[in-house]
């Protein structure tokens, strides 16, 4: 007599919903522990980055009108590098200006994890825009060897009083609040398992029973 | 939300047509796009565009209580795993770009697909006709009246419920080709998995950092890549070939030919394979109405290759008889026009050797070499996609059920790669006689004018491995077989775009930054507004260092009419002006920048010579233009044209700061020259 299957099924993609769940807050929570640990110890200090803190590419240093610094890109390629020597813990890196003088397309950072490495589109992050209109980058409290901030690719842009923070507070709904790539992982990808695992199962159950010369189970799982 | 309205009834008429023809709902929802594509266009030709919505919604909510109270509680047996995907899917992406709210950001959208979707929605009638500021008027209109029937009921045009639009030809395609799983819900739900990850399948540039424009882009060419392949696997999954099958197959046809101009040749292509598998694998059981064998075949061929070639003269007609007067048979090139018939006489003669043409001996061996040198796929060139697919099409060959089924996935191998060689060399054709020497040398946007053929062509093979895996039941251990290598082909697709995708810059993850253009085109507008920007001006944009970019921006945003610009008068040979019917004709280009120096016109510097203020008051008074509006102003302008201006440009700082100064001005004309007077306050743009 066939055993009664169908109780059984829906509990596979449950159990693959409350999996990726668990696995998504436990990472959360793994973050949000071992950024606050590193702060505890020093390790991850809010600092404000100076021009002369970064080798510079393309772009140059002006004072202003006001009595503070412009940063203006000189060419289509600016780059900012920040490479203090020693391997550091890294959340955030903001950027943020009173204004510019017109778009200048994307803005990015890249970062290395290990010295003397190069930098790559393999470990780039595009750049975000914070209520308060500054541009940051989360970078997760990975440990990084270096920055290296675009900060446009079109040249000839000016950014009037602008300051560079790295380590900035990550605000707590931050830690655990998915984005949109997130929320689209916890929808498709536990139901793709799901299904993967109930069709791989099905396909076990009767190349077996082919194998045996017995007749396929019902087509439908 | 109206977009929603927009999924209900493309879902409720789904549903009726799966009871009227008699078919599985997982195929349905690529004939109801289709559908909702070709009444919009065919009302829209007629200047019924707003009748067409009401009759639309109407006639689709009539048709989804219908087929609920006839059917009750068996409409659930109707949702197919595909249907539910296209629903839940629709869902999804509606409510994701409702959230990100995604904005244009390609020269494209700008050029035509975003600003003609936004001319149409306001002025409630077609592109060729309604009075706004796009310039190419001539693409084929189903996407754009996909994106109105979607926003029909919408309070303004917004960008995002274009790309929500969109979802619906990915979606329902993909639903198409799980038609054949039935209701293996695991099997179908792996399968359309892999198929949603297949766009992604096809950027090799994405893990370099390149943006992956899947699922957010308003270009026709990733739909209509979908659409292409959801034909193929509509027909191959479609069952019986009768002509509840056969028709449809035209009406999809129609709306493949209906989406860009590359899509009539597509169409052929499609009708080609389905055509000679109807011939080879299907004679002996298909019927056409009541007509059998060769007279089925032949009537059923016809049919469909009329909703191709009457699609396109449709188009044809409309475009000849709008005022725009374009002739769709004059394929134009940079410099010359050719006619459809002495380009493909010299296209052929080329191909042969028989006739002499300098950029087609350039092209055409890029072309050969490029097969297998650029990368199509994140798999590699297109030798590799080739070596897949056949690797594919070999596995279900060999496990396939029946010698009918083995014949199928012979004679599709052939057809399909007979396919591609026409395909192929009429995209070489392309480079060579249509496209300017600058661009054809470079292959330029080789992939996204071949991908649509390699995934189309990979779609259906993936649907013919998934026909081994459904048909028969004496082989049951090839059944097996068939279904783990789907399974496996699903989870390859997974782990390749997992990868070698993009995951800073995609349809889930695109930086605001992308954006700062657009706000600042607003603000440029909301400053003009401020100073007089109304609906009924007439107005010169002046943006240097805009190379067209800019131009387009501001073509799109801006509600009152948006004048030509100047790029000096076009001269003969000897250097004497050209003039038509009295009046100067002016190089056309769509940049908004005055230059200095006289320079040739080639790629790099678009520009050619300027004239001074002289020049350029005749300009404006020639183009009717009644105001001026700065955008961006350099040294040069300032030092040669302030003395047009009654405040003579004063705030305008030449070192291109922080500084601006009055916007916007009205032209006063003066005997041969003119006066920009600053204008105060009224409507805003």
């Amino acid at each position: 007599m066939k055993k009664q299957t169908k109780p059984k099924i829906w509990l596979v993609p449950a159990l693959c919903y409350a999996a990726a769940l668990l696995l998504y807050f436990g990472v959360c929570g793994f973050h949000l522990l071992a950024d606050h640990l590193h702060r505890q110890s020093g390790q991850l200090e809010q600092k404000d980055l100076p021009f002369d803190s970064f080798y510079a590419e393309g772009v140059l240093l002006k004072d202003n009108d006001d009595g503070g610094t412009d940063i203006v890109s000189a060419d289509p390629d600016p780059r900012l590098i920040y490479s203090p020597g020693e391997p550091f813990y890294a959340t955030r890196f903001t950027f943020s200006a009173e204004r510019c003088n017109k778009p200048g397309g994307e803005i990015v950072l890249y970062y290395t994890t290990r010295p003397g490495e190069d930098f790559s589109e393999q470990k780039r992050l595009s750049a975000q825009l914070a209520a308060d209109g500054s541009w940051y980058f989360d970078l997760g409290g990975r440990r990084v060897t270096a920055l290296r901030f675009d900060p446009d690719t079109s040249g000839g842009v000016l950014w009037r009083n602008w300051s560079i923070t790295l380590n900035a507070q990550k605000p707590l709904a931050d830690y655990f609040l998915p984005d949109a790539r997130q929320v689209f992982a916890l929808l498709f990808l536990p139901a793709l398992l799901a299904a993967a695992m109930l069709e791989a199962l099905h396909i076990r159950r009767n190349y077996l029973a082919a194998r045996r010369g017995e007749g396929e189970t019902d087509g439908k799982s | 939300m109206d977009v929603l309205l927009g999924l209900l009834s493309l879902s409720g008429l789904s549903l009726f047509l799966a009871r009227f023809l008699r078919r599985s709902a997982s195929l349905t929802p690529l004939l109801a796009v289709a559908l909702a594509m070709l009444w919009f266009t065919l009302f829209g030709c007629a200047g019924l565009l707003v009748a067409a919505g009401w009759l639309w919604y109407a006639l689709c909510a009539a048709a989804l209580v219908f087929v609920l109270v006839k059917e009750k509680e068996k409409i659930l047996q109707r949702m197919t795993p595909g249907f539910l995907f296209f629903v839940a899917g629709g869902v999804f992406f509606v409510t994701l770009f409702a959230w990100k709210q995604p904005l244009f950001t390609e020269w494209d959208d700008f050029t035509f697909w975003g600003t003609a979707a936004k001319a149409v929605f306001e002025h409630g009638e077609m592109y060729t006709t309604a009075d706004s500021n796009l310039l190419h008027r001539s693409y084929p209109p189903g996407l754009i009246m996909l994106s109105y029937m979607g926003q029909f009921f919408g309070g303004a045009f917004a960008e995002y419920k274009m790309m929500a639009a969109y979802s619906f030809v990915y979606l329902a395609a993909f639903s198409a080709a799980s038609a054949f799983w039935g209701g293996k819900k695991a099997a179908a739900l792996c399968f359309l998995g892999g198929l949603l990850l297949l766009p992604f399948f096809f950027e090799p540039g994405a893990h370099l950092g390149q943006t992956s424009w899947a699922y957010h882009t308003v270009m026709a060419d990733l739909p209509m890549a979908a659409m292409f392949g959801g034909i193929l696997c509509f027909y191959f999954a479609g069952g019986e070939k009768d002509w509840r099958m056969l028709l449809p197959f035209g009406v999809l046809l129609a709306a493949l030919t209906n989406m860009k101009d590359m899509g009539f040749a597509l169409a052929l292509l499609a009708l080609f394979i389905a055509g000679l598998d109807l011939v080879f694998c299907e004679r002996d059981r298909l019927s056409f109405f009541r007509f059998k064998g060769w007279a089925g075949l032949l009537l059923a061929g016809t049919a469909c290759a009329v909703c191709v070639v009457g699609a396109y003269l449709v188009w044809a007609g409309h475009l000849a008889l709008s005022p725009i007067g374009v002739d769709r048979f004059n394929l134009g090139s940079a410099g010359e026009s050719l006619g459809m018939g002495a380009m493909l006489l010299t296209a052929v003669g080329a191909l042969f050797g028989l006739v002499q043409h300098p950029q087609y001996s350039q092209v055409q061996p890029m072309m050969l070499r490029a097969l297998w040198e650029k990368p199509v796929s994140v798999a590699g060139s297109g030798v590799i996609v080739f070596a897949l697919i056949g690797a594919l099409l070999l596995v279900a060959f060999l496990l396939a059920a029946t010698r009918r089924q083995r014949r199928r996935v012979l004679v599709f191998f052939l057809t399909s790669t007979v396919g591609f060689v026409l395909f192929y060399i009429f995209q070489l054709f392309l480079y060579a006689f249509i496209f300017k020497e600058v661009e054809a040398l470079i292959l330029k946007d080789y992939l996204r004018y071949i991908s649509p053929y390699w995934q189309g062509w990979l779609m259906a093979s993936l649907v013919l491995l998934g026909l081994s895996a459904t048909t028969g039941n004496e082989e049951r251990l090839r059944v097996q077989v068939a279904r783990a290598v789907s399974l496996a082909a699903s989870g390859c697709l997974l782990l390749a775009v997992a990868l070698r995708g993009n995951p800073e810059s995609n349809f889930l993850y695109y930086s605001p930054s992308h954006y700062v253009a657009r706000w600042d085109v607003k603000k440029v507008l909301g400053e003009a507004g401020e100073q007089g920007l109304g609906p009924g001006d007439t107005v010169y944009l002046l943006s240097q260092g805009d190379d067209g970019g800019r131009s387009y921006l501001f073509r799109y945003e801006m509600q009152a009419k948006l004048a030509l610009q100047y790029y000096g008068e076009l001269t003969d040979e000897e250097g004497q002006p050209v003039t038509e019917d009295g009046r100067t004709v002016y190089r056309e280009n769509v940049g908004s920048t005055i230059v200095e120096k006289p320079q040739a016109a080639t790629w790099e510097v678009p520009y050619p010579a300027a004239g001074g203020p002289e020049e350029l008051a005749a300009f404006l008074r020639q183009e009717g233009c009644t105001h001026f509006l700065i955008d961006r102003i350099d040294g040069y302008f300032i030092e040669a044209f302030s003395e047009l201006f009654e405040d003579g440009l004063g705030g305008w700082s030449d070192d291109d700061s922080l500084s601006t100064g009055h916007r916007y001005y009205e032209i006063v004309y003066e005997g041969d020259t003119c006066r920009m007077v600053p204008t105060e306050g009224g409507a805003e743009a």
